[in-house]
């Protein structure tokens, strides 16, 4: 098979063969909830990543701030964040502290809903953590992150769509993988099955409410069942399945939890809905969504400004998702990541430029939270990579198998990630036995 | 949007081909043999003589395959023509008056600027935070960041604050990137629905795809423009080595796969007179205006790593740069001409030579990245040595040349005759396409010194084009079943983005697609469950007016059709929409779908809009 015949854009057919195989029934094993990736939850319900991409580059020197490296502040004459109990006022009024966390490192003041997670010991961070690839290319870096082979362009699939390759499931629903998005991610492309949806509502004919909609459903519903293309048929079978079973389920039933709020906007309603698909137990395993804006050339901020408002937003919204699922925390590991991060001096629009290191939050009941992993390399000029970026101690593939491994229960570590050698003596322990 | 991606089984992807033929009397055993001998390549054999198509099938193959649907009475116009005719009409479309698309093309302003005038009119963020603050106007958030939500406040005076540098970059004669992206979908729309040269349109979309560049892609938001005119455009019924020329000296594409960074590691240094031409550039290029110092930041990001060399003098306070990784080949470019260009993954070439081949595109670059950004062939980046490639030596000293005997070889090497018929066959023809066919079609590029026209006639004329078990074997991709369906019920459309929005939902937004491999043509890459239910959704709200900026008059399909009898209503749409083309199955559905009361509006008029929505949704109007 030719290696570009599984396009990066759209999803791939099911075949009537397996089509056939599809009946009723499936949907009552789904609901009754087998757990069948290997985990050993207690509950023994299934483990379930969900991954949260940063897009545009995140600066991890000011999410989480070394404030006991003065570098930091001599290199961001105007952006640095202040020391916890105040300090540098960068000539700004009001410039809230950072957070401290363990003495050296401190969460920027807008991360403060992730402070108690972090205290509780379930929110770990990972920092000078990314990709060793020296790209400084958006488009290249996300790429490599995706498809989880950074330096390779010839990848057709993504990350997570090998891990659910590697671990098949042949009773599987067809929301195993769900993307919350108008595209479907490069990491969750491939021959495995998977879902984009940018609405849970919004999966369903559209043809009017009441008899009328339900007698148009109907009728595609027939014709696709008769069509005599195989292609056509099996997955004309396919969606209407699931939109059958997504409406069976009505996850939309499940609210927040009491005293969960999720941010306004698009990041805090697909994380709404990522939860609910969850609560309805509708066979989720791997969640996926994205959050753009980190791209702070000019104008970053500190404590208050453009970075300091997308940190709120994720921050707000991962807390909100988190909380809501607390009944559920061992189950859950929540990741983010990000192509790279930015330069350790400021520039000239007081913003950053692409860099290199940054870093990944770790959020799950079974997460070893509460501390900061990774090999610190230091700000001095001549620890810096290219003598201008945070530098790479952490691969990013290290987290991801770790995950994979300890949290959902992969055993084929080595085609999830081609081309590395997984070796666990590098897994940072984030996952309590 | 929705997508689902599952398991695909080959041999079923196979077995597409040959079980699409409705109402097909060839038994199941007959249709696997004819499956083997495919696989062999050999012709499928007939058993039965009444199997080739009538002559009105062949009009409705050939329109179907060769533009974007037909419209009420095109099938009657070609067969009347007969169809030999009205495939050389669409060869030759210079021949074709089309005044109703350049009518309705004459007010996009950006489709018909130049790159130099793009770059002035649509500057890229970073230059309107610039321009914003010369003004002393505080530039918001940039445009697409959500400030915090949470805080109203906050969001009102970002939403002020970008409504004011709009208007001030407005009133400054400037327009938001987006709207160049936007008009450039809009007059693609257009000419697919309007345009009366169809085959030409549909080799545009063909080219451009196989040429692919992404309009996200930093400078290419405003360099695609040029791109699909000048490059693309000009060449798609010529010769092959024009439209490989074109689009590898296109601006667009040098950046695209990074060939403008591509420098021979033994460059040699520019002299301070190269040197202070450049930055001099650099100054016009980023602001438009000669008169204003640029900022002395150094570049900021790899779209200005061009100017970027090492051991510049520093500038005063600044420390000496750090080289950066692209001082040296970029291979990038150099595979992907091979790989996916011209002689195809399995054509014979290695990664020496792809090195190679980057060698000799060293120094084919850029300048004024942000005014438009020319061709530029640089001597100081250039591998000037001598090269090996594909085994025909190439002397040292070719400068320029290098990069242009390489696009000779390759537009003229055997493996691109194989690669470019393989791929026009699977888009006209069949998923599977015929051996025999391609290499008659090969031969053909190969005698013709790859001239497209004379391809295409062979393939359009062969026996294999118009083999029974190929009629309406396809699966139209997102952007024909749209156009097909206004096409097909002769609705009017301005092609804005409302109408964009579900081609990009059904998983092929028009210029939007990420890597260089461009969209596939097969069934597998379509057909998928949230693609489905998109075009069923689209299907519906065409046909009852709910697409905003198109306009679907469905009473001047009928006139004189007594809407209270169902069956008759069917019957006509049926026959309009598919030829009465449509299973006994689907047929009996729609029928009683219709004879249930809720489809029946008050007074017993059929709702005719429902009616075209399961049609237009169908599984017989995905194929063609």
């Amino acid at each position: 098979m030719n290696r570009r015949f599984f396009l990066k854009n759209s999803g791939i057919a099911l075949a009537s063969i397996s089509a056939a195989t599809m009946s009723p029934s499936f949907l009552t094993r789904t609901l009754a909830q087998s757990n069948s990736n290997g985990s050993n939850g207690q509950s023994g319900r299934r483990k379930i990543l969900i991954a949260i991409f940063q897009r545009g580059a995140m600066d991890g020197l000011s999410a989480v701030i070394p404030y006991g490296e003065q570098e930091y502040y001599n290199l961001r004459s105007s952006i640095a964040v202040p020391r916890p109990g105040g300090g540098i006022q960068n000539g700004q009024p009001n410039q809230a502290p950072a957070i401290d966390l363990d003495g050296f490192f401190a969460l920027h003041p807008t991360l403060a809903p992730f402070k108690p997670i972090y205290d509780s010991g379930q929110l770990a961070i990972i920092h000078a953590a990314g990709s060793p690839d020296n790209t400084r290319s958006h488009f290249d870096a996300q790429d490599y992150m995706e498809s989880g082979t950074p330096g390779v362009k010839s990848t057709t699939d993504g990350w997570l769509n090998r891990y659910l390759q590697a671990n098949s499931d042949a009773k599987a629903s067809p929301f195993r993988a769900v993307a919350m998005g108008a595209n479907m991610p490069r990491t969750m492309q491939g021959k495995a099955s998977a879902i984009a949806m940018t609405n849970i509502n919004d999966f369903a004919i559209r043809a009017g409410g009441g008899e009328m909609g339900q007698a148009v459903q109907g009728g595609f519903e027939a014709m696709y069942e008769q069509t005599v293309n195989d292609a056509l048929r099996g997955t004309g079978k396919e969606t209407f399945e699931a939109v059958k079973l997504l409406k069976r389920v009505n996850p939309t039933q499940y609210q927040p939890t009491a005293g969960v709020v999720y941010p306004r906007g698009q990041f805090g309603d697909r994380l709404k809905q990522i939860a609910q698909l969850i609560k309805s137990d509708i066979g989720l395993e791997v969640a996926f969504t994205d959050i753009g804006g980190w791209d702070t050339h000019a104008n970053q901020g500190s404590s208050q400004g453009q970075l300091a408002n997308r940190l709120t937003e994720l921050s707000q919204g991962i807390a909100a998702l988190y909380a809501d699922l607390k009944d559920r925390a061992d189950d859950v590991v929540i990741l983010t990541m990000t192509e790279f991060g930015r330069t350790a001096r400021e520039n000239g629009n007081r913003g950053t430029d692409h860099g290199h290191a940054s870093v990944m939050f770790a959020l799950g009941g079974l997460i070893k939270g509460g501390k900061i992993y990774g090999k610190w390399p230091g700000l001095k000029s001549n620890q810096l990579y290219e003598g201008r970026d945070l530098a790479l101690t952490t691969d990013f593939r290290d987290v991801f198998a770790e995950l994979a491994k300890h949290h959902l229960g992969a055993t084929n570590l080595n085609t999830i990630f081609p081309g590395y050698q997984v070796n666990p003596a590098n897994f940072k322990g984030l996952v309590r036995a | 949007m929705l997508n689902i991606s599952k398991t695909t089984v080959r041999f079923a992807s196979a077995l597409l081909a040959l079980l699409l033929a409705l109402g097909s009397p060839v038994s199941l055993a007959q249709e696997a043999r004819n499956q083997k001998r495919k696989a062999r390549g050999a012709q499928p054999t007939q058993t039965n003589p009444a199997k080739s198509l009538t002559e009105e099938q062949r009009v409705i193959h050939l329109l179907d395959r060769s533009t974007f649907g037909p419209r009420p009475g095109d099938v009657e116009r070609a067969m009347k023509m007969g169809w030999e005719k009205y495939l050389d009409e669409q060869l030759h479309p210079e021949r074709l008056s089309d005044l109703a698309i350049e009518q309705k093309l004459k007010d996009i302003q950006s489709i018909h600027l130049s790159a130099p005038e793009m770059a002035k009119y649509y500057p890229q963020p970073q230059v309107i935070q610039q321009i914003l603050k010369s003004r002393g106007i505080e530039p918001p958030g940039l445009a697409g960041q959500n400030q915090n939500p949470n805080d109203p406040k906050n969001t009102a005076n970002e939403d002020i604050k970008r409504r004011e540098a709009y208007k001030a970059l407005s009133e400054m004669g400037y327009k938001p990137p987006q709207v160049a992206a936007q008009e450039l979908q809009q007059a693609k729309i257009l000419r697919a629905v309007y345009s009366e040269r169809q085959l030409q349109e549909v080799m545009s979309d063909f080219w451009f795809n196989h040429f692919n560049v992404f309009i996200q892609k930093g400078a290419d938001r405003i360099l695609t423009t040029s791109y699909e005119r000048d490059a693309i455009r000009p060449h798609v019924l010529g010769k092959f080595e024009d439209l490989l020329k074109a689009t590898a000296e296109h601006p667009a594409m040098l950046f695209y796969l990074d060939n403008w960074m591509s420098a021979s590691p033994n460059a040699k240094m520019p002299n301070r007179d190269e040197l202070r031409r450049m930055r001099r550039e650099q100054q016009l290029g980023r602001l438009g205006n000669p008169g204003q110092r640029p900022n002395a930041q150094m570049p900021r990001d790899d779209e200005q790593q061009m100017l970027n060399q090492p051991g510049q003098p520093g500038q005063p306070g600044q420390p000496g740069r750090i080289p950066r990784r692209a001082r040296g080949l970029n291979e990038n470019y150099a595979r992907e001409i091979m790989e996916l260009h011209t002689l195809g993954v399995d054509g014979g070439y290695t990664q020496k030579d792809v090195q190679e081949v980057a060698r000799c595109f060293t120094g084919w670059t850029l300048r004024n990245p942000r005014a438009g950004a020319e061709f530029f062939f640089s001597p100081f980046m250039h591998d000037d040595g001598e090269k090996t490639v594909l085994g025909k030596k190439i002397s040292s000293g070719g400068g320029i040349k290098d990069g242009y005997t390489v696009i000779h070889m390759l537009a003229t090497h055997p493996s691109t005759a194989k690669f470019i018929s393989t791929k026009l066959a699977r888009k006209f023809v069949s998923d599977n396409p015929p051996k025999s066919l391609v290499d008659r079609m090969a031969k053909t590029f190969q005698k013709t010194e790859g001239d497209i026209r004379e391809v295409l006639r062979t393939m359009f004329t062969s026996p294999e084009f118009f083999a029974a078990e190929n009629y309406r074997a396809k699966i139209k991709t997102p952007f024909e079943m749209t156009v097909s369906a206004v096409r097909a019920i002769g609705a009017d459309t301005n092609a804005g983005p409302q109408f964009h929005r579900w081609i990009a939902q059904m998983g092929e937004g028009l210029f939007l697609c990420q890597p260089p491999t461009g969209y596939a043509d097969t069934a597998e890459h379509w057909v998928n469950t949230g693609a489905l239910l998109e075009r069923m959704n689209f299907a519906l709200a065409l046909s009852s007016n709910r697409v905003p900026g198109t306009l679907v008059n469905l009473q001047n399909l009928a006139p004189g059709l007594n809407a209270s009898q169902s069956s008759q209503v069917v019957d006509h749409y049926v026959k309009l929409l598919l030829r009465g083309q449509v299973s006994p199955q689907t047929r009996a559905t729609i029928d009683k779908s219709l004879g249930e009361q809720q489809l029946a509006m008050a007074g017993g008029r059929v709702d005719v809009a429902r009616v075209v929505g399961l049609i237009l949704g169908s599984p017989e109007f995905q194929r063609q």
